[in-house]
């Protein structure tokens, strides 16, 4: 018997790298949800408990740490697991998302998205 | 008849005799009271020796007692004189015994008389005495007043001793004032010297008065002038400020915004190669890792030049944290891994166990192990060595990293630390280096308290020394992180 596919919530703005990052977890198993701002990713999130969430920092109108301080406040989202990946990424940002709760803050550009999928196995299975 | 007459005359002879004897005795006794009277006057005189005129006049006094004593005799005589006329005239006079009477009464008026003298000579001997005693008192009081004489004469004599002696002064005082006059004159000539210099040094001072009053206005309008231009340079440096941020808010975006199309092209290029999209073939392959190649590289680049921005304009944050430099250094050597084993470098490292763990800025160490590690394998050829010491020193912990590598040549040495400088042999062997690396590294270390130097030869090898200090790094204020590869 197959084991259920992994749900993923991928919130990135830019579609390049949301529509490839995408297929690339979709190619690896993962059942992939989309969304392109804070907002559209907190209400994909909180309405479909996907089993980890990769989220951008800087978007326009409602950004990463929108989506993170109101996915806290949920009963379910309070636990769930989050990377947030940027390529900006100055200390305070990484302190502040760190006290939210996330499990990593990456680097975009240093990552192949290879690696990527292998980190989020990690955490998933770490759980 | 005649009988009794002649018995009558013989008793009135008798008394008459008895009368005399008795006066005689009266006068012995006066006598006596004389001589008593000249015993005493002697004994006065023997006492009261000066008092000879006294005595004189007590001898004429006697004298005088004599001859009214001779007087007497002499009377006594002519008594006797007529005491024998009445005894001749006895019979004559036998019933005149009122003149016998009237004798007496002479005789009474002689003893008056006597009484009277006698009471002159103790008159005149009272006189005397007082005499004495007021010669005593007047001699008494020439003794006192010789005494005084004297005292007054030793006064006088002393009196004139101090004027001899005053005199003695003011003479000599006379001479100084005489000198001291001199003196004064020429003083006065000085004074008058020094007055016309001072006079001459006065109106100096006025000139130069005047010309400090003038460098004091031309001074007051540069302060003037300098406060202005330092409120400008203020504004300016504000401005400068204001345009640094600026500027490296606009590296930071542009480097945000030239990562993000190179990220999705680094993702695209990745999925290909692991033939998400379908099989490649080798030239495919080997054309989408050149492409994949020059995105890193670009992204490498754009890495760099945002923290050369950040070290030059000074707004990098050092955030010093508790670090195991052991660690730092493995996860950096591991990170170039498939590169050593690619070339099969030789590499060692050394750490000493008695390092602590230091406040350091953990991307600022990684990218120094980075930056060194990376040029280690990078600048040696296969099989080389590379050899990584950690170890204390002094205060700070000197980490050297040698190689066997191409080394620097000697007239390129002293620029290796420039911006965008890349030795020649550099670039034949590694195209792609930026130039940036050890000049963000020199920067960086400058402005945190450690220090980085190399030593080379080429053809045989370089080591690169760098120090951090024990005590670590002290945190800096700035707007972002330098960022690692």
């Amino acid at each position: 018997m197959d084991t259920p596919r992994q749900k993923i919530l991928i919130i990135e703005d830019e579609l390049s790298i949301l529509n490839g990052i995408s297929d690339k977890f979709t190619h690896e198993g993962f059942l992939v949800t989309k969304a392109v701002d804070g907002q559209d990713g907190l209400d994909k999130a909180l309405k479909e408990h996907p089993d980890f969430i990769i989220v951008d920092n800087l978007m326009p109108d409602t950004d990463g740490f929108y989506f993170l301080e109101n996915l806290r406040k949920d009963e379910w989202g309070k636990n769930s697991l989050v990377i947030m990946w940027s390529n900006s990424h100055d200390s305070s940002t990484i302190a502040r998302a760190k006290k939210i709760g996330i499990i990593d803050f990456m680097i975009k550009s240093e990552w192949e998205y290879r690696d990527v999928v292998k980190k989020v196995r990690e955490y998933i299975d770490a759980k | 008849m005649e009988n009794n007459k002649t018995k009558q005359f013989t008793v009135t002879a008798r008394k008459k005799e008895s009368a005399r004897r008795k006066l005689a005795v009266t006068a012995k006794e006066k006598e006596s009271a004389r001589l008593k009277l000249a015993v005493t006057a002697k004994e006065k005189e023997s006492v009261r020796s000066k008092l000879a005129t006294v005595a004189k006049q007590l001898a004429v006094t006697a004298k005088e007692a004599e001859s009214v004593r001779r007087k007497l005799a002499v009377t006594a005589k002519e008594k006797e004189g007529v005491r024998n006329k009445l005894v001749i005239t006895a019979k004559k006079l036998a019933t005149t015994a009122k003149e016998a009477e009237s004798v007496r009464r002479k005789l009474a008026v002689t003893a008056k008389e006597k009484e009277s003298i006698r009471s002159k000579l103790a008159m005149v001997a009272r006189q005397l005495a007082t005499t004495a005693k007021e010669r005593e008192d007047a001699r008494r009081s020439l003794v006192v007043t010789a005494k005084n004489l004297k005292i007054k004469a030793k006064q006088l004599a002393k009196t004139a001793e101090e004027k001899e002696y005053v005199r003695g002064k003011l003479e000599v005082t006379a001479k100084q004032l005489a000198t001291t006059a001199e003196e004064k004159e020429e003083v006065r000539s000085r004074l008058a010297v020094v007055a016309k210099k001072l006079a001459a040094t006065a109106k100096e001072k006025e000139n130069v008065r005047q010309k400090l009053a003038v460098i004091a206005k031309q001074l007051k309008d540069k302060a003037i002038q300098l406060a202005v231009t330092a409120k400008e340079m203020e504004l300016a440096n504000k401005e400068l400020r204001s345009l640094d941020l600026a500027k490296d808010e606009f590296v930071s975006i542009a480097s945000h915004q030239l990562r993000t199309p190179l990220t999705a092209l680094k993702g695209y290029a990745g999925m290909l190669l692991d033939g998400d999209a379908g099989p490649i073939n080798d030239k495919q392959r080997e054309y989408l890792v050149e492409m994949k190649n020059a995105n890193d590289r670009m992204i490498g680049l754009i890495t760099a030049l945002l923290n050369v921005s950040r070290v030059d304009l000074g707004v990098f944050i050092v955030e010093p944290e508790r670090l195991s430099l052991k660690k730092v250094a493995e996860d950096a050597l591991k990170d170039l891994g498939m590169k050593i084993e690619g070339k099969k470098l030789q590499v060692e490292m050394n750490f000493e166990n008695n390092i602590p763990l230091i406040n350091a800025d953990l991307n600022i160490v990684r990218m120094i192990f980075q930056n060194l590690f990376t040029n280690a394998v990078k600048y040696t050829p296969a099989g080389g060595k590379i050899n990584i010491n950690i170890k204390k020193d002094g205060p700070n912990v000197l980490i050297s990293v040698a190689d066997t590598g191409y080394g620097i040549p000697s007239n390129v040495q002293p620029k290796i630390f420039t911006k965008m400088f890349r030795a020649d042999n550099a670039r034949i062997k590694d195209p792609d280096g930026t130039g940036l690396g050890l000049y963000i590294i020199k920067s960086t270390l400058e402005k945190t308290g450690g220090k980085v130097w190399f030593e080379s030869v080429e053809n045989k090898g370089s080591t690169f020394y760098v120090t951090l200090p024990l005590e670590g790094m002290k945190k800096k204020e700035g707007t972002k992180r330098l960022e690692l590869k």
